[in-house]
């Protein structure tokens, strides 16, 4: 049996008559890069909250290192958060940012002096201790706030959308910082982010929220390849949705579109009977622009309204030939086709029945 | 309407009769406000024992000579010593208490707290003074500075209390997790992030506090003891005896610590920022 | 160990669970650093005022000695005096001339710095603000040096000739009444340009916009948008007029006394302290139901103050 740096048992939120959070269950492996992802307002801050103890819970049981630390304060716990606003103290410097959980553990002066040397040489600031926060760009006072948490040496470092207050090209560089630090440091950090290319890049395992509630667990290509709902689909990656209702299960099951277009369809949701509501979920990479005579399970015309660069490849924005129904399609910028598909031009679209991922729609 | 009226009318048509009104207005009012403060400042240089119109041969001395009247002195001292407890008193219980209320403004108890927190403001002075002059006679402490400075701090913390509510409000409360989530308790995170962090705020409530009870005089009438008089209490009897250049010395003197304590508060946090506005 | 019976609380419905309970105890905690200031109002604040109204209902016997019976009679005597009723009647009408002076005057000075902006409107905040912080005593001095026979006022009028020997404006009631608007003044400007920062200055603009001239936009918008404000400093300015100390001792004749005067005559040296606290009570009472009434009155004014 692994490890669990962090287990949460029946974890439930309310706030009045608002429930922030319905029985949630987790096992969090130690040194793993965790992230929790889920829309604005699903609950996120309020469970990292509760793991760090700034929050009691409801009901349900907090264990930490297979310790039960449900009743513990976060001042007791050994986690350290990084909050979305940073939060560095501005009436403190830099030393005296990173030096403040030390001096409340009590860690001996020496060991304080040298661990903020240390941690500053860590995020790339040596030297820059005299300093008060608000004279720091925000890169910087974001690195300050994190080398402030891992000062009291946490066993799990608890980031809330860290780097969402900065802009792209330094969020691309701290998001390689942040996997360095992880790797140099090798403890546990969880990560809440609302952003999916972030957890799709830098996690290790990952969980979906939505609504206070976990809809999926695992690593980001599980995830992206077994989405268990069209809602976990959608969130992760992007999709194109293909409504319609079954109109045959056995022996290949069928989704009828409501201009008559039937594709040939993989259920993932065992729920599904012949004339129930669903949706097909295709991933612009799996659709092919393929000529009248290639061999494949599904093919259908569209019209391409626009056409957008995106270095290698060219995105096709087009709507199906026989309703509106909105349709992208990703090809390589080198392709005969990605010459011939303009703006107005109606092409053939191919795609294999196991791409077409099938739920039903409640 | 037709452009070609002689000039003459035309000046007359943008000739501003609103403004004109208004500002004879803002005039008034502004001369009510201010011409008897500055009166008073003025007639301190007069080089006569008594006050009359014209003030004539112009001196600073009255501003040293009043510093050799012992009995000014005193009651200057006994000022001095109610203000800063009065100061002393009106943080150490308004303080704590805007803490608590600041962050639960919306709920019932709160508001009724508050708004009773705030009532001895509302009460005529009088009744203040009518109302502790009979406790305090029967515990004995009557005439005690003390007693002074308990009755204004019934003036100064509900004034106290009110600036210090507005500056917690802007205080962000993810400092004081920050610091509980690095090992911090409920005290040290007070101490060593909520504190400093409002320090600002603080000194511009001690000031209020302590400009309040250097100038009040109606609940020190009926608290003070011979000993214990204050410099206003004295003023009130005083002026209506006589109008002289000496006392008009010590009133620039007291308007002095009115106009450095507004000073400093302006600097501190901003004279908009005073909770007075929160009176009534 | 919180875990196991709180689950079990949980999976009864929403609503009604015992948790509301533990949530009830908790929610009152938060009032604790509160109680320092509580009690010292309750002990310097609340309970002197109920040894004061007591004290109202005692008997006073000669010389300062009390006899510790319930009567009415402190009160009877005074709301069925003619020198007391009148001397009631007079402070109402002294609060109704400083309100009606105090509320146009008024207005413009926080019309103004509401407009203003930067260095001239914290000019007139300091304005404002130094009067108000200021000793009453000292700024009552000032006006007992303006008016007085030899004053700068009856100076300046003998120069120009209007007077030979000074006309007597000290120890009149345009005196006690022009003290008192400069006393309230500030506390009403104050009252009102917090009411007027909630205006947006937009609907100005708009009016213009629509073609309303500078009187009508005042008018049709900014002064029912600052009513409220008007209004609760009105209010205020009424009832410190009415209940006034200072300045109709210092710049009046005893005929301007008000009832604070008289209550703190009969204290500190009638010694009759049954009977001036009758006189204090009566007063506190006089607020309080003008207060009712205007609250009464205008609800909507009334929710918006606080
Ligand atoms: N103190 C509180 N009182 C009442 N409701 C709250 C409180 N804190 C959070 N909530 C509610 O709980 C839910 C979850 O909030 P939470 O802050 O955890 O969302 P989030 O996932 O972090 O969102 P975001 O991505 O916007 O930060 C929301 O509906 C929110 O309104
Ligand atoms: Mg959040």
């Amino acid at each position: 049996m692994p490890n669990f740096s962090l287990e949460l048992q029946n974890i439930g939120k309310r706030y009045g008559e608002v429930v922030a959070l319905a029985d949630i269950n987790l096992q969090v492996k130690e040194g793993d890069f965790f992230f929790l992802l889920g829309p604005s307002g699903c609950g996120k801050t309020t469970l990292l909250k509760i793991i760090s103890g700034l929050e009691a819970p409801t009901r349900g049981r907090v264990i930490i290192n297979g310790k039960n630390e449900t009743e513990l304060h976060a001042n007791k716990r050994n986690t350290a958060t990084v909050f979305q606003e940073w939060a560095l103290f501005p009436h403190m410097n830099v030393y005296d940012n990173i030096a403040f959980g030390m001096k409340m553990h009590k860690f001996p002066a020496q060991k304080i002096k040298t661990k903020v040397a240390e941690l500053l040489e860590l995020i790339h600031m040596g030297g820059y201790h005299k300093r008060m926060a608000y004279e720091l760009s925000g890169g910087q006072q974001q690195r300050v706030a994190i080398a402030r948490s891992l000062a009291i040496e946490p066993d799990i470092l608890l980031l809330d959308e860290p780097l969402s207050n900065l802009d792209l090209s330094l969020r691309q560089n701290m998001r390689i910082e942040l996997i360095r630090l992880h790797e140099q440091i090798g403890k546990t950090f969880i990560y809440v982010t609302h952003d999916q290319t972030e957890a799709m890049t830098m996690g290790d395992n990952l969980v979906v929220m939505q609504k206070g509630k976990i809809e999926q667990v695992g690593s980001p290509k599980e995830i992206y390849k077994n989405p268990v709902n069209d809602y976990v689909a959608t969130f992760i990656g992007e999709t194109n949705e293909i409504p319609g209702t079954i109109s045959e299960l056995s022996p290949e099951p069928i989704l009828e579109t409501p201009s008559g277009i039937k594709l040939k369809v993989d259920i993932r949701d065992n729920s599904l009977k012949k004339g129930s509501k669903a949706v097909a979920i295709v991933r612009p990479e799996h659709t092919k622009v393929i000529k009248s005579d290639d061999a494949i399970d599904n093919r259908f015309d569209v019209i391409v309204d626009n056409v957008a660069y995106f270095g290698p490849s060219l995105r096709l924005f087009c709507h199906s030939a026989n309703d509106n129904t909105p349709f992208f399609v990703d090809v390589f910028t080198e392709t005969e086709m990605a010459i011939t598909a303009v703006a107005g031009s109606r092409i053939k679209v191919g795609l294999e029945k196991q791409y077409a991922l099938c739920y039903g729609i409640n | 309407m037709s452009n070609n009226k002689p000039p003459a009318i035309k000046i007359l048509r943008h000739f501003d009769w609103h403004r004109l009104t208004f500002n004879f207005f803002l005039t008034v009012v502004l001369f009510i406000l201010l011409v008897p403060i500055l009166i008073v400042v003025l007639s301190s240089f007069s080089g006569k024992e008594h006050l009359s119109w014209p003030f004539t041969d112009l001196t600073f001395r009255w501003y040293f000579e009043v510093l050799n009247r012992p009995l000014w002195v005193k009651t200057f001292i006994n000022s001095l010593i109610t203000a800063s407890l009065t100061t002393v008193i009106s943080l150490l219980v308004a303080t704590p208490a805007a803490y608590a209320l600041s962050k639960h403004k919306g709920k019932g108890e709160a508001g009724f707290i508050s708004s009773f927190i705030t009532w001895p403001i509302m009460m005529p002075p009088v009744i203040i003074g009518i109302a502790l002059l009979i406790f305090l006679s029967r515990i004995g402490l009557r005439g005690s500075y003390f007693a002074i400075a308990i009755g204004h701090t019934l003036w100064a913390a509900p004034l106290v209390f009110i600036t210090m509510v507005a500056v917690f409000e802007r205080f962000n409360p993810i400092y004081i997790m920050a610091a509980k989530d690095l090992g911090a308790n409920d005290i040290q995170a007070f101490m060593k992030v909520t504190i400093p962090m409002v320090k600002s705020g603080i000194i511009s409530a001690m000031f209020l506090a302590f400009v309040i009870s250097t100038q009040e005089f109606i609940i020190a009438l009926f608290l003070h003891s011979p000993s214990t008089i204050t410099l206003p209490v004295e003023l009130y009897t005083a002026i209506r005896d006589e109008l002289s250049p000496g006392i008009s010395a010590i009133s620039v003197y007291m308007i002095g610590i009115v106009a450095a304590g507004l000073f400093v508060i302006d600097r501190v946090i901003g004279i908009e920022n005073i909770g007075f506005s929160g009176k009534g | 160990m919180r875990s196991a019976t709180e689950s079990i609380k949980m999976s009864y419905p929403e609503g009604f669970s015992m948790g509301t309970i533990t949530s009830f105890k908790k929610n009152y905690k938060y009032l604790l650093p509160a109680i320092p200031m509580l009690l010292f109002l309750i002990i310097f604040f609340v309970y002197p005022s109920v040894i004061m109204v007591k004290y109202s209902f005692n008997k006073s016997l000669l010389y300062g000695e009390i006899e510790n019976t319930f009567t009415f009679e402190n009160y009877i005597n005074f709301f069925t005096d003619p020198f007391y009723l009148k001397v009631v009647w007079r402070s109402f009408v002294l609060g109704f001339w400083v309100t009606a002076i105090t509320i146009p005057f008024g207005y413009v000075l926080a019309y103004a710095m509401w407009t203003s902006k930067g260095l001239k409107r914290k000019l007139l905040y300091f304005c404002i603000l130094l009067p108000l912080f200021t000793n009453l005593v000292i700024r009552l001095y000032g006006w007992r040096i303006l008016l007085s026979p030899m004053g700068p006022i009856n100076g300046i009028l003998k120069n120009l000739g209007f007077t030979d020997s000074g006309f007597s404006m000290i120890y009149t009631k345009p005196a006690v009444v022009i003290g008192l608007v400069s006393e309230c003044a500030p506390y009403y400007v104050l009252i009102l340009f917090s009411v007027l920062t909630l205006v947006n200055p937009r609907y100005i603009d708009a009016a213009y916009d629509l073609g309303a001239g500078k009187i009508k936009t005042f008018f049709q918008i900014i002064w029912p948008l600052s009513l409220p404000g008007v209004v609760s400093g009105g209010m205020l300015t009424f009832i410190w007029s009415f209940g006034a100390f200072a300045t109709p001792t210092i710049l009046g004749k005893p005929i301007h006394w008000t009832p604070a005067i008289h209550a703190e005559r009969q204290i500190l040296s009638i010694r009759d302290w049954p009977f001036g606290t009758a006189i204090g009570m009566s007063l506190v009472v006089i607020v309080l139901v003008i207060l009712f009434i205007q609250s009464r009155l205008t609800p909507k004014v009334h929710s918006q103050r606080t």
